[in-house]
């Protein structure tokens, strides 16, 4: 009976805990909602959302269903071609930053790397676009430079995981038998790193899609500049269709990207 | 027409009879090693298509049109606001970034835990394993959220930017919304991976499907909720410099400010202050996910 | 024929591995190294392809003074040198067959090894390679989906793809379970046999190494403390090799 009270008393005290942080959660809340200022709706705020629900159901199909220029298919072509060459552009530009801050190849200068890493990751994406719109103008190339130099915080990131986790026994094998140093590159690190690699970067073409459809709103080419300025017209059957469009697109490149990266894994 | 036609079979089913001889080996005893068929030919060459079909309609597009000495010329524009950032940097500038610092803050944190708080009984509808198999319903909710999470947090300001006057409450709105799609799909992922062992037994004793979730479910995954909410705070405070395009409020107002103005020396310790405070709550939701899990 | 004129390895921290090594391996042999861990088996096998150099005496294979061999001559000689290791060292990501088949690079003109166009000789002696150790329906199977002894199969057929004169295998059974050990050392046993290649195996365990090598070489704290042929092994020989008594773990199958 002494022992059954003993581990009754003994019990993890978790209440006090649970209380403090419920109470550190309760003040942040509070705390925040002094940060709400709701100015309210605009004065035809109500009518606006009413006509957006509206067109939402009935785009603009003739944008729907052309191969314009400015036709919603033609400019979803051009966002995915900014996201496409935009993830292949930075997942060359982070090679080198991945090589040189990975632990196993660097060793405690790693840290260098990695905080040039985090600062581009930091880096609001569209001061990036701003500063490429000064070279190359306002337009798609712009946007595909953007995504680039954007994704090298994470492509780079999740490279170094994965030359982290090089086996080096396979080398050993290489050297004993005979493998120059650019052999045992080529037989012995790269086909270990070509299936993540690959995965990394398809899951980055993924977010980047994303990506690449609000980047016309800082002016740098794909669906977003359609969206913007169909919305500042208030031609709300117009943003619908440029909204079907992001949607079936997204909806298209997750479905064959988490195959593809299922199939990647399981070989 | 026909004739046409059964000749191409043919010629096809020639074809796939070579390949299929091609990917058979025989050994010198007579056993056979029969290859498996092998797509990466074909997927290389698609993506070397498709990469051309873009270069040429964008890079090479853009060349034709400005010419490459034009991008040449132009590249040090580049560092020109970087240089700029670097010899302007405006250290006094340092006290108008605190009170929208601060408001950043809270958006991030409403944003958080409303998005969060409102994924829990989705996460419940969406979960297979705990809806019953033949229940159609998770496979609707799932849908809807991918569609929800198919828009960033710029394109809901954006929206709510033209029916609510221009404020923070637009981006706790967007914030909302965004970390509702992004939460929801990462719980309903943990509970649908969780062993169900313990919840059917509890709801045999008679409890209601809430109550059996109660006891069951949630000890074992509250220290990953916990995780995941914070990961999204994370997300999103990264995010908020974007929310000043619409007047969302907090930090990204004054950026777009500064930015227009043309002073960079501002921009940069505003980019810097960001920097840390991304950081610290870095760092600091590593220390908590590490204790929680 | 391999032979050790008075070796020794003295490695820079101070440790002697060995001390004045005189062996003399016939082609066509199937020699056992048994010691404990530490006792020098290890660096006795590297040795022999200079994965490790020697800091006295020389080693010469078939006349060859391994000692000399540097950059292009001492790869051209790990050509005929196989090497089987304990942890396998497989590309886990990529299939069977293009494992065995890094074998045959360093032979292939440098372009093509590095577009990895392989000959179709290259692809047939690989399928062969694996056929011998019985794994054939596996080549197109990626490596990390295979058992531990099947992953320890693919390795010796690699070895084997090199068309090696002599192979080495360190502690190659030692992260295996009873019966696959077994059956990995039946396959040694068969290469031995079929291809007369001269097989230098070390190990931990005695009754395995009884049972397949017909020549053993024990070593304690660096030193030839026993060579001869297997049948003529007895209680007092190991417990010379082992310096105590023979414990669980120095046996493969404890219930004998």
């Amino acid at each position: 009976m002494d022992l059954v009270l003993k581990a009754y008393q003994d019990r993890p005290r978790k209440a006090l805990r649970n209380l403090m942080s419920v109470s550190i959660i309760l003040f942040l809340t509070i705390w925040s909602f002094d940060s709400i200022n709701y100015p309210g709706l605009f004065s035809e705020g109500m009518n606006i959302a009413k006509n957006m629900f509206r067109a939402l159901f009935n785009p603009s199909w003739n944008l729907l269903w052309s191969l314009r220029v400015d036709s919603i298919p033609v400019l979803m072509f051009e966002t995915l071609g900014i996201a496409f060459l935009g993830t292949l552009l930075g997942a060359v530009l982070s090679l080198p930053f991945a090589f040189l801050s990975a632990k196993n190849i660097v060793g405690k200068f790693s840290y260098i790397g990695n905080t040039i890493i985090t600062m581009i990751r930091s880096f609001p994406f569209f001061l990036i676009a701003l500063m490429f719109v000064a070279v190359s103008g306002p337009g798609p190339m712009t946007g595909a430079l953007t995504i680039g130099v954007l994704s090298i915080g994470m492509i780079s990131k999740m490279y170094i995981e994965v030359i982290e986790d090089i086996d080096s026994g396979i080398l050993q094998a290489l050297d004993a038998m005979g493998a120059t140093t650019l052999q045992k590159i080529r037989n012995g690190i790269i086909p270990q790193l070509t299936a993540s690699i690959i995965s990394v970067v398809i899951y980055r073409f993924e977010i980047n899609v994303k990506n690449a459809t609000v980047l016309g709103i800082v002016g740098a080419g794909g669906i977003g500049v359609t969206l913007i300025t169909a919305m500042n017209a208030g031609r709300w059957r117009d943003a619908a269709a440029a909204l079907w469009g992001i949607i079936i697109v997204v909806l298209i490149v997750d479905y064959f990207s988490t195959k593809l990266r299922k199939k990647l894994v399981n070989g | 027409m026909k004739t046409l036609c059964s000749k191409i079979t043919k010629r096809w089913k020639a074809f796939l009879e070579f390949r299929e001889k091609k990917r058979t080996t025989v050994l010198a005893d007579g056993s056979l090693s029969i290859r498996p068929k092998s797509y990466s030919l074909l997927y290389t060459f698609i993506i070397l298509v498709v990469f051309m079909f873009f270069y040429m309609t964008i890079v090479q597009n853009f060349f034709n049109y400005f010419g490459f000495l034009f991008f040449l010329r132009n590249l040090p524009n580049f560092f020109d606001i970087l240089i700029k950032m670097v010899t302007q940097f405006n250290l006094s500038y340092l006290p108008n970034v605190l009170g929208p610092m601060v408001e950043t803050i809270q958006i991030s944190i409403l944003g958080t835990l409303a998005g969060a708080a409102l994924s829990i009984p989705f996460a419940i509808l969406a979960s297979q394993n705990i809806m019953g198999h033949k229940n159609p319903i998770p496979s609707i909710i799932k849908f809807f959220l991918s569609i929800i999470r198919t828009f960033p947090t710029l394109v809901y300001a954006l929206i709510f930017s033209y029916i609510f006057d221009y404020g923070t409450f637009i981006g706790i709105l967007a914030t909302i919304l965004f970390t509702f799609g992004i939460i929801t799909k990462m719980l309903y992922e943990i509970i649908e991976s969780l062993d169900l062992g313990a919840f059917i037994p509890i709801e045999a004793t008679g409890a209601t499907k809430l109550q059996a979730f109660r006891a069951a479910i949630i000890p074992q995954i509250l220290g990953r909720f916990y995780s995941v909410v914070l990961y999204n705070f994370e997300i999103n405070l990264r995010s908020s410099a974007i929310l000043g395009f619409v007047n969302a409020g907090g930090i990204g107002r004054i950026m777009n400010d500064q930015m227009e103005l043309l002073k960079y020396g501002n921009v940069s310790v505003i980019v810097l202050s960001l920097l840390l405070v991304v950081l610290i709550v870095e760092n600091l939701s590593q220390y908590l996910r590490r204790r929680l899990t | 024929m391999i032979q050790f004129q008075n070796v020794s390895k003295t490695y820079p921290n101070g440790v002697k591995a060995l001390k004045h090594v005189n062996l003399e391996i016939q082609p066509g042999e199937f020699v056992a190294i048994i010691g404990l861990s530490g006792a020098g088996k290890s660096t006795l096998i590297k040795l022999v392809n200079r994965m490790t150099d020697t800091t006295e005496g020389t080693i010469l294979v078939n006349g060859l003074n391994v000692n000399r061999l540097a950059g292009k001559e001492l790869r051209q000689y790990r050509r005929h040198v196989g090497m089987v290791f304990q942890s396998f060292n497989l590309v886990n990501r990529t299939t069977v067959i293009n494992n065995v088949l890094a074998a045959r690079v360093p032979d292939m003109p440098g372009w093509r090894s590095f577009l990895g166009l392989y000959s179709k000789e290259d692809k047939l002696l690989s399928l062969e390679a694996l056929h011998k150790v019985g794994i054939l329906e596996k080549a197109y199977i990626r490596a990390d989906q295979l058992s531990g002894g099947q992953q320890q199969r693919v390795a010796l057929a690699r070895t084997l793809a090199q068309d090696p004169t002599i192979i080495l295998a360190d502690e190659p059974v030692a992260s295996l379970d009873p019966i696959t050990a077994n059956q990995i050392m039946k396959d040694f046993e068969r290469i031995n046999q079929e291809e007369k290649i001269t097989i230098l195996v070390n190990m931990h365990h005695v009754d395995l190494a009884l049972k397949y090598a017909r020549r053993l070489i024990g070593i304690h704290q660096g030193e030839v403390v026993f060579d001869g042929v297997a049948d003529n092994v007895t209680e007092d020989i190991l417990k010379k090799i082992y310096g105590r008594d023979l414990t669980d773990e120095d046996i493969m199958f404890k219930d004998h």
